[in-house]
């Protein structure tokens, strides 16, 4: 519906957290498998392993973090409503306008510049897992951070776009409003 | 200005963000930014990610989405509503029956998790909307399933109860079984407030009608019962069992859960890549909803404690000359009150380091101090405006029940909370007896 | 407690002072007031202010109050906190060789960790090997002998480690699972309910008062000794380079002895306590307190022996570590055997 009314490159922009998401939603299954598996071997193979502990808790941050993007398009970010059920679309417009641009948007970018040298430290030091057997690489888990601060950004300049549509495009339906 | 200035400013612009509307998280979050920046510079978030990573690595928060993948699959198969609407018809004409049910499940989970929010989304996934479709009142069904889901803080096993241990150097599993008692005891402060409430306003609290009673009785009771309340009996057994034979640890047990719930769904026929898509989907939504808020809270926090807002609350509490019973009380206050600001277990780090000794001094029983500071924070996960197993069942609620409409239900629960700590107070047997007759 | 007496003088001491006065953060991988770890850098803190006149102060916070435990290391290495008390082994995914100055099992004791770090080179290694993150480690406590850990089975032979699934981390474990057991990653929270339970059969913690905290006497039968995995688990001091460099060398000394004052403190302490804590557990519990038998201890050195030599293989760093260890041990042999070990059984009545 509302692919309708944005100009191709926002609209582009505005799929990206979408597939992002469809992908990694897969990562829920998977860590339910995995804590299976765990319990499995475990008591069945009598068998130990730090991998199953690190795999399930780096398919969780990948989830909450790369998922937060996704979450926002869908607007499934919890909000007191007091208030805010008692406003208008374009009141409501205006608030998350001026939330996305004062809040979340610095939120995003001092978050990216916060764990931008974070991830690079891993890298440089080529960070592994601290118990034997398990995985290499922390560089790459820790890079969801600033990942989830550019997506997070990306879908908040979207919303705040869409925002100005309602506003001033009279009777525009605004998008996604679920919670 | 002062540094406690800012800290007031911090939190009333936070306040002011969250009543307008704006997303909790990015709330927390974006005010604690500006707010943190102005004061001690952006350098100083180098230290956020550093906390983000901390709660990435928890491997005890794995229990939230477990438990949401599971309430998800029951939900979505329906087989949770089939087997809440059974439980209303076998309790026949009893008002409130729904309720009452509800609230044992919350014990049971209870006793299976100390995770907060892996039990209040859960609960409020399978429970809310069939609790609405009965006509149970907005209020009475969130303060229901919020305060039930909060009580696997208190009843063991359960994080705070840990962290007071190592932090007060109280043996764990002393305070493990000085929670019981307290712990049952809150629960059936609970269950008799929903009797009471059914009793005085039957129409907030329907029963099955008589129709639908008939109906039940005519067509296949037994079997009704079999497929449609045994088989996720079978579930919780699953889940509970798997703790208590010492097969899974309380965290694995929610995967064990959720991985039952999608084979019931299977055996049911109604496991199809359309409901396992949702599940997945709706599972990334609720488990980035709950940790964007913990983010948020993790830089609210830091620029809280950087800029020492703690300070007041404590310099109030430890710099008067006090009686020990005017001491006690003023710390509970205390505590209390930081439970509006921050989460338990940055109370736990701040408050309680500096006020052990302090009740060692007066001569209180630490484990029986504990077991209250236990049960007073637990209150903070339900005051509003800021507590969080309100935001979280608000993330799953259906449309129509509002915030205002989880702040006034849960009202009333929190006065059972402040008369059980009452009654703990004037009987300190209620906690010390268990241990006491377990160490003998 | 007279170090914590001492502390009472400090604010008269620092209005008598009215130069300005530098303020640094310290983080530790502890709980606040954890007994001993957090007490003893609360300690320091003190000590330093008091030693300064005030010129120094520093604001302790404890594992999660500011960053999580296991952040500490990255957060004075970028300089966002100036000081972090912590054990070496935490930031072993960081630098493998790290292991060696915290503990290894059959590493060193206590006393043996001491003159390795201060006379026999160890410490210059450290900081060699800490240079490049921009951090100057001091050596800052010491466990002791810690315990082999809560069982709920017997051990009787090499063989009765098969199987057991125990809550040991890092190269402990790893040697565990080598010997066949499972060394299960289980977070610190469910320890107990997973020992209670019997989701694992065994757990090691840290020595007889830190365990009784955890009540780990009410739920396992065999309390085992030695803690062959940890025989004495050194703590660090991590002070950010430029930080410390700043500061006047007046300061720097300061910091260098508070930081072993508390080296000497913490182990002191451990030794008291731990000793009153296992006559408190023997005598309240139904606890039977055993060693481990000489063929286990023998295994799971030879076992031990291979792993590091592993080690040293995929790593330079640790290989250079670990060689610099052997040697040491080697020159120390002779004396020791007729020194520590001959009349130490002499000593004890
Ligand atoms: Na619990
Ligand atoms: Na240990």
């Amino acid at each position: 519906m509302k692919e309708n009314y944005l100009p191709v490159w926002l609209a582009w922009l505005d799929q990206i957290n979408e597939y992002i998401g469809r992908g990694i939603r897969w990562s829920a299954l998977l860590m339910v498998l995995l804590v299976c598996v765990d319990v499995i071997s475990r008591y069945l193979l009598k068998e130990g392993s730090a991998l199953f502990p690190e795999l399930e808790w780096h398919l969780f941050s990948i989830m909450f973090l790369l998922g937060s993007g996704y979450a926002l398009r869908h607007d499934k970010h919890v909000r007191v409503d007091v208030i805010y059920a008692r406003l208008s679309e374009k009141q409501k417009a205006w608030l998350n306008l001026l939330g996305h641009l004062l809040l979340l948007l610095p939120f995003c970018f001092v978050l990216f510049y916060a764990s931008e040298p974070f991830v690079y430290r891993a890298f440089v030091m080529q960070e592994q897992s601290p118990d034997p057997g398990g995985l290499p690489y922390r560089f790459i888990i820790k890079s969801t951070i600033p990942a989830a601060a550019i997506l997070l950004g990306i879908q908040g300049f979207v919303e705040i776009i869409q925002c100005l549509f309602v506003i001033w495009h009279k009777g525009i339906e605004p998008k996604h409003s679920n919670n | 200005m002062s540094l406690e200035l800012f800290a007031l400013i911090l939190f009333a612009a936070i306040l002011l963000v969250l009543f307008l509307g704006y997303p909790v998280a990015f709330a927390l979050g974006g005010v604690s930014i500006w707010v943190g920046s102005m004061v001690m510079g952006i350098k100083f978030f180098d230290l956020l990610p550093l906390r983000i990573y901390g709660t990435m690595q928890n491997i005890v928060l794995l229990a939230v989405p477990l438990f949401i993948f599971m309430g998800l699959m029951l939900e979505k198969s329906g087989i949770a509503e089939r087997m809440l609407q059974t439980l209303t018809l076998l309790m026949g004409r009893l008002h409130g029956g729904l309720a009452l049910a509800v609230i044992i499940v919350g014990i049971l989970l209870a006793a299976s998790t100390g995770v907060v929010g892996a039990t209040v989304v859960t609960m409020g996934l399978l429970s809310l909307p069939t609790m609405l479709k009965r006509g149970y009142s907005k209020s009475l069904a969130s303060g229901v399933i919020v305060s039930a889901g909060t009580l696997g803080q208190i009843i063991p096993p359960s994080i705070v109860l840990i962290l007071l241990g190592s932090v007060m150097n109280v043996p764990v599993g002393d305070l493990f079984m000085g929670a019981l008692i307290p712990g049952l005891l809150l629960s059936l402060g609970y269950l008799l407030y929903v009797l009471a409430f059914a009793y005085l306003k039957p129409e907030q609290a329907p029963p099955a009608s008589r129709e639908e009673l008939n109906a039940f009785k005519g067509k296949g009771m037994l079997k009704e019962i079999a497929i449609s309340f045994l088989l996720p009996f079978l579930l919780i057994l699953a889940v509970l069992g798997s703790i208590f034979a010492g097969i899974a640890t309380p965290t694995e047990a929610a995967g064990i859960g959720a991985v039952a719930a999608t084979l019931l769904t299977a055996t049911q026929g109604k496991l199809s890549m359309k409901t396992l898509k949702e599940v997945m989907s709706e599972t990334t939504f609720l488990t980035s909803m709950v940790f964007m808020i913990l983010v948020g809270a993790a830089a609210f926090s830091l620029t809280f404690r950087a800029l020492e807002g703690e300070r007041l609350i404590v310099q109030a509490i430890t710099q008067s000359n006090l009686s020990p019973v005017a001491f006690f009380w003023l710390s509970m206050l205390g505590i209390f009150i930081a439970g509006f600001f921050i989460d338990f277990i940055e109370i736990t780090f701040i408050f309680v380091p500096i006020l052990t000794p302090l009740f060692q001094k007066f001569g209180f029983d630490l484990l029986w101090v504990g077991i209250l500071i236990a049960m007073n924070l637990q209150s903070s996960f339900l005051t509003p405006p800021f507590g969080f197993s309100l935001f979280y069942l608000k993330g799953v609620a259906p449309k129509e029940v509002r915030t205002i409409d989880i702040y006034k239900g849960v009202l009333p629960f929190l006065l059972i909370q402040a008369l059980t700590l009452l009654l703990i107070y004037f009987f300190p047997k209620l906690v010390l007896w268990l241990p006491q007759m377990l160490n003998q | 407690r007279q170090d914590l007496k001492q502390a009472a003088g400090v604010e008269q001491l620092n209005e008598a002072h009215s130069g300005e006065s530098i303020e640094w953060i310290a983080a530790t991988t502890w709980p606040p007031n954890f007994p001993i770890l957090g007490e003893g850098v609360q300690l320091f803190a003190k000590q330093v202010e008091i030693m300064s006149a005030g010129r120094l102060k520093i604001k302790v916070y404890g594992g999660g109050e500011l960053i999580p435990p296991l952040e500490v290391f990255d957060a004075v290495s970028n300089g966002s906190i100036q000081i972090g008390h912590g054990a070496a082994y935490y930031w072993s995914g960081k630098i493998p060789a790290a292991n060696f100055f915290a503990a290894v099992p059959f590493g060193f004791n206590a006393q043996q960790m001491n003159t390795w770090l201060i006379s026999g080179g160890g410490w210059q290694l450290w900081q060699e090997i800490y240079a490049p993150y921009n951090i100057i480690p001091f050596p800052a406590g010491n466990t002791g002998v810690q315990m082999g850990g809560w069982f709920k089975r017997e051990i009787n032979s090499p063989a009765d480690l098969k199987g057991l699934k125990m809550r040991i981390p890092g190269l402990g474990g790893k040697v565990l699972d080598r010997m066949g057991g499972a060394a299960v990653q289980i977070a610190g929270s469910e320890i107990y309910t997973s020992l209670e339970r019997g989701v694992i059969d065994a757990a090691e913690w840290i020595g007889p008062y830190h365990d009784y905290t955890l009540g780990f006497h009410k739920i396992a039968r065999y309390y085992y000794y030695p803690g062959w995995h940890e025989p004495g688990a050194t703590l660090e001091l991590l002070v950010n380079k430029q930080a410390f460099e700043s500061l006047p060398a007046s300061l720097q000394e300061i910091v260098r002895n508070a930081a072993l004052r508390a080296n000497l403190w913490m182990l002191s302490e451990f030794e008291a306590k731990n000793a009153e804590y296992l006559e408190k557990i023997v005598s309240e519990g139904k606890v039977e307190l055993r060693s481990y038998p000489s063929e286990v201890m023998r295994a799971l050195q030879s076992t031990t022996r291979q792993l590091l030599e592993e080690l040293a293989e995929q790593d330079a760093t640790t290989r250079k570590v670990w060689t610099h260890v052997q040697s040491f041990k080697q020159k120390m042999k002779g004396w020791n055997q007729i020194s520590e070990a001959a009349i130490l059984p002499y000593l004890q009545s």
